[in-house]
């Protein structure tokens, strides 16, 4: 029994092990997060892009990531598809969904309808 | 004419004949006489003679009688005739008459009666019994008229005739005379002379020219004196009718007759030619000599008309003619092989060339050239027509130096080259002739070979001079000759040696200043080469010789400038500067060159302000760079802080040059930074910098973005004027002047937007939202009237939101223009204010707060 138990403290160890980052990556993931706001505030939307990525390359599971890359394609960067994507992922990783995120999906949704009622131009 | 003189003149004729045996004369007797007698007989005078004879007489036998009566009769007439002069002794001569006439009263043969008739007549005539005598004679011409005394006889009765002028019956004797076939004999020859004479008298002029040319063609050069009268008679009849004409008509009209012509007819044009000049009629004397040539353009003795013509114009002083006669001569008779016309061709073509080598030398240039050009055909005539004569030096050297004055420097040297050894003067010559040859413009247009074939003569020649003649012009001439030769075939070491060889040797020489210059020459082309191969310091030691050789101040100016640029080479900055100061100072013009080398010199010793303050100098002169150098100069002024330099400089600049615009655009720029602090004069650069653009044919991107930004510039002061006027009551008065100002404000902002360029479009898109939202702001914000209660104040606040809120909506949508700019690319502080209003004045659409630190999902969990 006290091999099980020792054998189950042991497993439940790497279980935390596994699903937890080092905290030096973790500091990576939001230092690259920090860097894409300070170079999204210069207008290196590009290089913001880019940090974001190299954020969520590391952590796809660091929420403020997705969020601050959907407001690039939300406002900086315009494509709303990209935008709405990572504004959903970063719901999905909210125990519940952030109100103003909701709102800021629907908006883009309506936004998509009014494009395609739109008529083109001739 | 006395009969008796008549006589004696035949006796002269007679004696006169030559070699031709007479058949008997009055004094060849006594033919009858036997030997001894003879001799016994010439042994005795005359006297005892006659009378030995009439001893004789009386006892001769009758077949002698008649002989010694003939004899008697001769010894008689001679004794009369030997005391004639005395008048002493008629008497013989009466006896001799009486002892003829009783001898002709007997029968007696031919021949004897015909000799005694001959000297009854002259005993006659002796006797002064003339018509007598003349009987006889007619009687012995008309019983014997082929006896050989007839001859005689006739003579002289035609001489009588012509003694009473009775010409015609003389000419009929004369003729008569002539009819003998004895043509040659001088009777003949006289009878000839006197039948001119009749006819003359007879004035049948033409006629008699006949009877004298006859004359002239039997008579022989021991008759001068005869033939000089019929000459003499030829020339005054000819004169008398036509001159040359008459003569021309006489020996033959044609070209044909020339070859026939007689010889005499030259003595006879000679004699009329003779006898104008005596009658001093000197026109046609000439005339006389052009006419033979004329008529007898062939005749061998023409020459001889022609040297008459020229020694008569000679002898008339008349010169010229005389020239152009020789002239003449000179181009009838070239051809001519007749040693006496050689002779005479050679002297006349001597005395021509010498006359147009004399003129060539004091007639002026332009003359001179054609009096050359003839002196050298008659030299050349005649050294090549007589190629043995012992004067060809002398007028070979007289022909070089026509050529050599007509700058025919080949043929000269051709020339002198063949005298040159034997004559010191023909040296010097010869390399003179070199000399000016070398340094010819013909020369320099021959082909390279050419030149350097005749250089290359020019210096064996010189120096074969130079050492042969020890003579110090010659040395001289020789050296300078050599020297040339080196700098025309660019060996300019050499020629440099020679030419300081020259300065040395010759220090009082007249050409000192240039050979001087030539050397001067010599160190500047060796300078080029070393330069070349960048060898700066020895081509430096060689040009900074020059200075001191050479007047010409181009030279010595270049080469200084250029010892200048080899010591930069050689990066001895102070030397460089010390020399550029220097030629700056002694030529002005060179201050652009001095100032550029100057300006570099002190920007590799690290001195801007010195380099500033030479390339403002380039700036004032007239060269190419003073543009970029006065640009140059005024941003080193501003890097040097030294403001007020940079000022002025671009002052100058912006004033100068409006091209290129952008150039000038900055330069405006750079004004209004160092104008801060002045904002009126920051002012009026913005301006200027709003019309260059405007006034620029091709604006470009910067003038468009400096010239939106000046313009921006000017709306901002408008857009805060705008900002700065608070609403206040009494509200409709503020609000008035408000709006005007706001709409200042736009209209100033709309310039700015016209530009279309990024940067300031964006800033003044920005200002345009602020301003609509900031009169939003103000109009809420604006004081409330103080009479309103509760509700009414109510009702005003939601008027003044529904007025203020199109305001807002104008913010919003100007603001959203910036934001499309984002969306395009760009990016700035304008365009990020925007955003930032947009977040406030929109925030459900625009707040979008990013998230940093702490993870979400972290809170999620």
């Amino acid at each position: 029994m006290r091999t099980f138990l020792k054998i189950s403290i042991l497993l439940s160890a790497c279980l935390v092990a596994c699903t937890q980052l080092p905290s030096a990556n973790k500091n990576r993931v939001d230092s690259l997060n920090q860097q894409g706001i300070a170079y999204r505030q210069q207008g290196k939307f590009v290089e913001a892009e880019q940090a974001y990525q190299q954020a969520l390359a590391i952590d796809d599971q660091y929420a403020n990531a997705w969020l601050n890359l959907g407001i690039l394609y939300d406002l900086y960067r315009p494509d709303a598809i990209k935008a709405r994507q990572a504004y959903e992922k970063f719901q999905s990783l909210q125990a519940t969904p952030d109100k103003d995120v909701a709102a800021w999906i629907k908006a883009l949704s309506v936004a998509k309808q009014e494009s395609l009622s739109k008529p083109e131009a001739p | 004419m006395n009969m008796r003189w008549r006589l004696s003149w035949i006796g002269i004729g007679l004696i006169l004949l030559n070699g031709c045996r007479h058949p008997l004369t009055l004094q060849d007797h006594p033919r009858i006489a036997k030997t001894s007698e003879k001799s016994q007989a010439l042994q005795l005078a005359p006297p005892q003679r006659i009378d030995l004879y009439q001893q004789a007489l009386q006892h001769a036998q009758p077949a002698d009688v008649a002989a010694l009566q003939q004899r008697l009769a001769q010894l008689q007439l001679q004794q009369g005739e030997a005391q004639l002069d005395s008048n002493a002794d008629t008497v013989s001569l009466q006896r001799s008459v009486e002892l003829t006439e009783a001898w002709l009263a007997a029968d007696h043969p031919v021949e004897a009666r015909a000799e005694m008739l001959y000297l009854l007549a002259k005993a006659q005539d002796m006797q002064t019994q003339h018509q007598q005598a003349l009987a006889s004679l007619t009687k012995l011409t008309q019983e014997y008229p082929h006896h050989p005394l007839s001859f005689e006889s006739e003579f002289r009765l035609a001489e009588d005739f012509y003694s009473r002028s009775d010409y015609e019956q003389a000419l009929v004797h004369y003729q008569r005379v002539l009819s003998f076939q004895q043509p040659t004999q001088s009777l003949s020859v006289n009878a000839l002379y006197m039948s001119g004479w009749c006819l003359y008298k007879l004035n049948q002029y033409l006629q008699a020219l006949k009877p004298f040319d006859q004359v002239l063609a039997a008579s022989g050069t021991q008759q001068q004196g005869l033939r000089e009268d019929t000459l003499r008679m030829m020339a005054v009849i000819s004169s008398a009718l036509q001159g040359t004409q008459t003569l021309q008509k006489f020996y033959g009209h044609s070209v044909e007759g020339t070859s026939q012509l007689p010889p005499q007819a030259v003595d006879v044009y000679l004699a009329l030619a003779d006898y104008y000049i005596r009658d001093e009629r000197w026109l046609d004397a000439a005339t006389v000599y052009r006419d033979f040539q004329q008529h007898y353009p062939t005749a061998p003795q023409g020459y001889q008309f022609q040297v008459k013509l020229i020694a008569f114009l000679e002898q008339q002083q008349q010169f010229a003619d005389a020239r152009l006669a020789k002239a003449d001569f000179v181009k009838k008779f070239a051809s001519s092989q007749d040693a006496d016309v050689k002779a005479i061709l050679s002297g006349y073509l001597l005395v021509l060339a010498q006359f147009h080598h004399h003129q060539a030398q004091v007639e002026p240039v332009e003359i001179a050239q054609q009096q050359w050009q003839q002196a050298i055909a008659y030299y050349q005539q005649w050294l090549n027509t007589f190629p043995q004569d012992p004067r060809i030096p002398e007028q070979q050297y007289l022909l070089a130096e026509a050529y050599f004055e007509t700058r025919q420097y080949p043929q000269a040297i051709a020339i002198y080259v063949q005298i040159a050894p034997q004559s010191a003067p023909a040296a010097k010559a010869l390399l003179a002739s070199y000399s000016q040859l070398l340094a010819s413009d013909a020369f320099r247009k021959l082909p390279l070979a050419e030149q350097s074939r005749w250089q290359e003569q020019a210096l064996v020649q010189a120096q074969l001079f130079n050492h042969q003649d020890a003579a110090a012009t010659l040395s001289q001439q020789a050296l300078i000759l050599k020297a040339d030769g080196y700098y025309k075939q660019k060996q300019f070491a050499l020629a440099d040696g020679i030419y300081r060889q020259l300065l040395q040797q010759f220090p009082q020489a007249v050409d000192r200043r240039l050979w001087q210059q030539q050397l001067a020459n010599c160190l500047y082309q060796q300078a080029k080469p070393l330069a070349a191969a960048k060898q700066w310091q020895v081509a430096s030691d060689l040009l900074i010789q020059i200075p001191g050789l050479t007047t010409d101040v181009a030279l010595a100016k270049s080469a200084q400038l250029d010892v200048a640029t080899y010591q930069m080479q050689l990066m001895q900055w102070d030397n460089a500067s010390a020399l550029l100061k220097k030629i700056r100072s002694n030529y002005p013009e060179t201050a652009e060159q001095v100032a550029v080398k100057l300006a570099f010199i002190y920007t590799q010793q690290a001195n801007p302000l010195a380099t500033a303050d030479e390339l403002m100098r380039v700036s004032q002169t007239q060269s190419p760079q003073q543009q970029s150098s006065l640009l140059q100069a005024a941003k080193i002024y501003a890097e040097q802080h030294k403001t007020q330099q940079a000022i002025m400089a671009y002052q100058q600049y912006v004033q100068i040059y409006v091209e290129p615009l952008d150039d000038h655009i900055r330069a405006l720029q750079q004004l209004i930074v160092l104008n801060q602090g002045n904002m009126q004069q920051q002012d009026l650069w913005r301006l200027a910098i709003i019309r260059a653009d405007e006034q620029a044919k091709a604006p470009t991107q910067l003038s468009r973005e400096q010239a939106a930004a000046a313009t921006l510039v000017f709306a901002k002061v408008h857009f805060q004027q705008f900002m700065n006027l608070p609403l206040t009551l009494p509200l409709e008065a503020s609000f008035s002047r408000k709006q005007q100002l706001m709409q200042q404000a736009i209209q100033a902002t709309q310039q700015v937007l016209a530009y279309e360029d990024v940067a300031s479009v964006a800033a003044a898109t920005d200002q345009m939202a602020e301003i609509f939202h900031q009169f939003s702001i103000s109009l809420l914000q604006s004081p409330r009237p103080t009479n309103l209660d509760e509700l009414a104040l109510e009702e005003y606040n939601l008027l003044l939101e529904e007025q203020a809120t199109p305001f807002e909506d104008q913010a919003i949508d100007w603001h959203q223009r910036n934001l499309k700019r984002l969306h395009q690319g760009q990016w700035n502080d304008a365009i990020a204010h925007s955003v930032q209003m947009l977040q406030q004045l929109v925030p459900a659409k625009y707040r979008r707060p990013e998230r940093g630190g702490m993870d979400a999902n972290i809170s999620k969990n």
